[in-house]
Parts: structure tokens; sequence; C-alpha cells
């Protein structure tokens, strides 16, 4: 298919008053799902709205589906579904007119999928939009999103205030997205587990910067916690890529994100057992190692 | 288990829904569908479970699940798997995830991947034994391990094996 | 680009109609009234006046405002389209909202004066020049809730639009030159007519053009 990335960003930079963007760097490549997980306030809506065109960067390259944002946002926007959790649709109209409006925008529209949705997401067509709650409110949106089946997905927390059952339709409709290895998903959520299950690459954020993006696979293979009984006084020398050390005692906890054997053969006997980590725990360990050596 | 009830609309070749003649907003490729169709994909890995609470990668969870399906002969030598981003779909599990499952399974010589073809079960012959005999060396190993740890010496560990078979025949 | 305008508009139609037809509908009542009589006259008037200028605000309010708080606003910029063809779109759509009233209840008002034997005709200059102050009126109104984000200015704005109303009509009935020629029985045509009419267009040809230069260069959305 085409060979161009779905998503580029080259060192962007993003000022407000009291929060910047700083030299983000992203790769989104087609028939990938990205997870984008950051603390609120780290820069995650602020990154999608400048994917999507709602806003300009101050500095530095974007271009999604090969256009330029957010100049060519008009044309890149046919292709790509766009949903945040603080979108709503207009009031005072049913979720019918809702897909007929989206209907008659977009070419690729499906009908029959779109009443598939309907039934997956438990929605009702007659009913006004205004009633929905807004768990059934971001359903509606993603569905009148996912119905289009657009090249690019860009969803802002997307399953926050989903009941379970929701969030497991959703997450199937996402792998059914990625059967088609020229459609691509880019998702920020703060759901770790539902993160580290789909995506192909994870993208962590923290105040603004950039502090990890890498194939998933790659993050649980290069974490571990590696937990040590060593004769009391024992000074451990400095390793390499060894991001913390908790000492108590006796026992030692280590956490590195440059996992080998050989570290382990290293440490000889004292090593109690090697524990692999959930990207949770990967993630609150990287964004603490990226603070303390920015001096934050 | 992750097993749809209703019918999935298969990915379709774009255009034929739409009304060719309205303006050409998208320039998009054909879609095709995997190579199974989506029943035979329900047939072929219903059953396959990732789970949440086990400790263990997924992908490993994966290559268990599949290595048993071979060594019980449900999955034939030569037999299709199914292609990785299809299989990804019905589990609801990465593409990436997948993908080193069969790379992995691959180095063993478990399945065989055809360039352009998809990925299959290996033909070789004895396999289904061969993972079987891998299964129980896994097993034996652990016994031997737990049997050191209780203190048992050599004839006490045989002894128990031999009283665990009686068990089974009396069955 | 075409086809995506034509339904944005007719969006802002469809969520607007009950108020339009409404308004529509008050205005031609007030109309009505204001047909036998100098009091039901006053009050006619002043009813089909109010109806105008209170459905212009509604209007941009609804459509502008709340479409931003609504958060909905997020939703129509997902659309296909850049921050200047939303701005184009909105003006054209809700000038358009508003012109439709408008045109009936203008033209009612002329006929009224026309046609009925009872209002001399020489109160049309006059009813013109409230006919386009209204349009005016709006598009000041419409200029600001495209403008700014500010629950304030949007305030200070209305209370401003509306007093100018009463304002205006002051205005119009102190000019001696108007107001001489309020009875007679012929409309006459004459230069301080023309000199308010000239303000009313170029009013709204400023108000109506500076979105397309200033909101719809905006760089930021939100």
């Amino acid at each position: 298919m085409t060979p161009t990335k779905h998503i580029e960003m080259r060192n962007v930079r993003k000022g407000f008053r009291f929060f910047t963007l700083e030299d983000l760097s992203l790769d989104l490549e087609p028939g990938q799902i990205m997870g984008f997980v950051g603390p609120n306030g780290a820069g995650k809506s602020t990154t999608i709205r400048l994917l999507t065109g709602l806003l300009a960067p101050d500095a530095g390259e974007i271009r999604v589906l090969g256009h330029a944002m957010p100049e060519g946002q008009a044309i890149a926007k046919r292709d790509i579904g766009f949903v945040s959790d603080e979108m709503r649709l207009f009031g005072h109209a049913t979720l019918e007119w809702h897909m007929q409006f989206v209907a008659s925008i977009y070419p690729g529209w499906d009908p029959q999928y779109a009443k598939t949705l309907v039934r997956r997401f438990n929605l009702h067509p007659e009913q006004n939009v205004s009633g929905l709650s807004s768990g059934e409110h971001v359903k509606a949106v993603l569905l009148l999103a996912l119905a289009r089946r657009p090249r690019l997905l860009i969803l802002d927390e997307p399953t926050s205030g989903l009941d379970p059952v929701a969030r497991h339709e959703l997450l199937g409709e996402f792998m059914d997205v990625l059967r088609d290895e020229d459609r691509s998903i880019l998702f920020s959520s703060h759901n770790t587990v539902d993160v580290e299950r789909i995506s192909d690459r994870i993208t962590f954020i923290d105040r603004g910067r950039l502090v990890d993006s890498s194939d998933k696979e790659d993050f649980l293979e290069r974490w571990r916690r590696i937990q040590l009984q060593l004769p009391a006084g024992t000074k451990l020398p400095d390793l390499p890529h060894v991001v913390s050390r908790v000492v108590d005692g006796q026992f030692v906890t280590l956490t590195t994100n440059r996992y080998s054997p050989d570290l382990v053969s290293f440490l000889g006997a004292g090593v109690r057992e090697v524990q692999r980590m959930s990207l949770e725990e990967i993630f609150v360990a990287n964004v603490m190692y990226h603070r303390e050596l920015r001096g934050s | 288990m992750l097993h749809r009830n209703d019918e999935r609309p298969p990915t379709r070749a774009y255009g034929l829904t739409t009304s060719l003649a309205r303006e050409k907003y998208f320039s998009k490729g054909l879609v095709f569908d995997s190579k199974l169709s989506i029943h035979c994909i329900h047939s072929m890995y219903s059953g396959i479970n990732i789970s949440q609470t086990d400790a263990r990668p997924m992908y490993l969870q994966i290559m268990e699940q599949i290595r048993a399906r071979i060594a019980a002969g449900d999955w034939a030598a030569g037999k299709e798997l199914p292609s990785i981003r299809a299989l990804a779909a019905a589990l609801s599990v990465s593409v990436i995830t997948i993908k080193r499952a069969y790379l992995d399974l691959e180095n063993e010589g478990v399945i065989v991947t055809r360039h352009g073809k998809g990925s299959f079960v290996a033909d070789v012959n004895g396999l289904a034994g061969e993972l079987q005999e891998g299964k129980l060396d896994e097993h034996l190993a652990a016994a031997a391990g737990i049997g050191r740890q209780l203190g048992l010496n050599e004839e006490d560990l045989a002894a128990r094996l031999r009283s665990a078979i009686r068990n089974l025949d009396k069955k | 680009m075409n086809m995506l305008a034509r339904k944005l508009i007719a969006k802002d139609f469809y969520l607007n109609r009950w108020l339009i037809i409404g308004s529509t509908v008050a205005g031609l009542v007030g109309l009505l009234i204001a047909t036998e009589g100098e009091i039901r006259f006053n009050i006619g008037m002043l009813t089909w006046l109010t109806t105008i200028v209170a459905f212009g605000v509604v209007l941009a309010m609804n459509a502008i405002a709340n479409e931003r708080k609504d958060r909905a606003l997020q939703f129509v910029l997902s659309l296909p389209l850049s921050h200047g063809d939303y701005v184009r779109i909105r003006v054209v759509g809700l000038l358009l909202c508003f012109l439709v009233p408008w045109a009936v209840l203008s033209v009612g008002a002329i006929s009224l004066v026309t046609v009925l034997p009872n209002l001399p005709d020489g109160m049309l200059p006059i009813v013109i020049l409230l006919c386009g102050f209204m349009l005016a009126n709006y598009s000041v109104v419409l200029c600001g809730a495209l403008h700014t984000t500010s629950e304030g200015v949007m305030t200070i704005v209305i209370i401003v639009t509306n007093m100018n109303v009463t304002l205006f009509i002051f205005l119009i009935l102190g000019l001696p030159a108007l107001r001489d020629h309020l009875h007679a029985p012929a409309p006459v045509w004459n230069s301080i007519f023309w000199t308010v009419l000239s303000v009313e267009i170029a009013t709204l040809v400023v108000t109506l053009s500076l979105p397309y230069f200033v909101a719809a260069r905006r760089r930021d959305f939100i």
C-alpha cells in the first residue's frame, strides 16, 4: 500500500502560558496501533489537537497522512476519524439524524456496519442525543467515526467512562480496523491494561516532553525488576541501565530498562527473583526516572 | 473466551457499497479479506485464550496454545494458520504480539512461513509427538526440581512416578 | 466542500427551525396588531421590532457560543474543513437563517404601510431604515459572536446592540428631516434617508467581511 507514514511529528513545540510541549517527535506507520500514555496534564490532548489541526505548532513539523498540519487539514480530515471524550454532538437532534448527516458527507460510510455498531454499542437511533449519558455519547461519536471506515483513527481517551462490556466491544472494533494493514490508530488512554494488550507501539509522555516511544514487546522485554538479597553492608557498584534502586536492609530491588541475562550473571548468587513488569509499572518507573534526570 | 456471536462485517472492497459517481474524495486501495473466510477463522482458533491474570507474557501464552493444538493433532501438519492480522483481531491482541509468537514458533520449527502465502503447521513427521515429548520433559524437569526441594532422592521420585502411572491405569 | 457547506447550513436551519418559525409568526402577529389605531400600531410595531432583534441575538448566541460550550465545536472541526471554511460557513449559514424571517417580516411591514390606507406612505423611508437597521444590528452581533470566546464580551455586545434599538428609534424620530415627512401621503427619499441607509449598508459589509479576514485566519481554535 502507501509507503507514507500516517503520522510524522518532528521536534514540535507548542507553548501556552503555564505549559509547553517541547521537542516532541512521533511516528505512526500504516497498519499500526499506538497507545499514547501520560499523566494528566502531560500534553496528550495538546498533541492530539496538534495532529487534528485544532492547534498550530510554534515550531517543528507535523504531517498526517502525508498532509502538513494544520494547513492541509481540510483534505486530511476526509480520511481521519477524530474522537475525543470531550466531544459532543448537536443537542436536539437524534442519533439517526447524525448518522444521515455523516453519511451524506463521507462516501466511505457503511450503513450495514453502522447498524451492527448500533446493536453492539447498545444505542437507539431514534433517541435524542441530548438524552444520552456521557458514556453513551462517546459511543455514539465513536460509531459515527468507525462506520466511515477512515484510514486513520485518532482517539483521545476513547474508553474513559465506558463500562467493561462497552470497552471490550470497542477494543474488538479497533482490532477489526487493523485487519486492514493500510489503516492505523492512535489512541490515548489511562487504561494501561488495554494499552498493553492491543498496542503495537507505545509512547510515553510527561510534562510536555517525550519520555519514550517504542514497540510494545520491546518495552516488555527490556524492563525488569530484580530482587536481590545481599549481606548487609554490601556495596553495589553503579550499574548501567539501572533506573532505580531501593534498599531495605538486606533486600535490594533494582529496576532496569535494558535487561540482559548478563546482568543477572553479574549480580550472581544474590539474585532472588527476576520479575517482568506490567506496562503500568514500566510507565511509572520510566516517568519517575525521567523526572529525576531532568531534575524536576 | 473471546468469541463473537454475531457476524462480523467482512472487510470489503471500497466502492461496492458507495455510488462511484459521487465525488471521489478518497483514494483508497482495495481492501481484501484475509485469506480465510471469517467463518473458517472462528472454527479454527475458538478457544485460544489470553489470560490477563497469567503472569506469562501474552506471546508465550499464544505459542503454548498453538503448540498444544498441534501436539494434540487438532491442527494437522500442513494446515494453514490464521493470518497474523486475522488472529490479532480475533483475540483482541496486538499484531506485534502475534508476529512475535509466529516468529518464535518458526524458529522452533513448529510452523513454517512462506513469504506472501502465509504460515503453516510444519509438515514434519512426528512433530506432534516431538511437541508432546517436549512438554513431558518440561514437566519432568519441574518434578525433579520440586523433588529436590522436598529432599527426595532418585528412588523416592521414581516410586512416586510409578504410583502415578498406576493411578492412571486405574481410572 | 460545497456538499459539506450545504449540509452544515441545512443543519443550522434544522436545529433552529422552531426559533425561525416562532419569530416569523410572532413578528407577523405584531404586524397584524399594528393595523388598527395608534396604540395598537405602537404595540404591534414594537412587537415586530423586538421579535426580530431578540431572534437575532438568540440565534447568534445559540449557534455559536453554545456550540462552543456544548463541545459540538470539536465535532464540527473534526469534519473535513479548515478553520477558514468553518467561519465562512457559519457566517453564510447564520446570515441565511436570519434573513428568512427578516425578509418575511420586512416585506410584511413594507406591504402593510403601502397597502393600508390608514398608514401614510410617508412612513415608508423610516420603515425601510428600521429593517436595514435590524439587519445591520444582527450582523454586529454575529461578528461579535464569531470573534470572541469570552462570555463577558458577548454580553456587552448584546447589551449594546439592544440599547442601539431604542437609540436608533429616538434618532430616527428625532431627525426633523425624517420625522416631518412621517405623515406625508407619499414617501420622501431625502439625503438623510440615503445617508442613514449607507451607514447601515457599510456596517453590514464591514461586520460580515471582518470574520473572513480575522476569525478565519486564526490558527488556534480551541
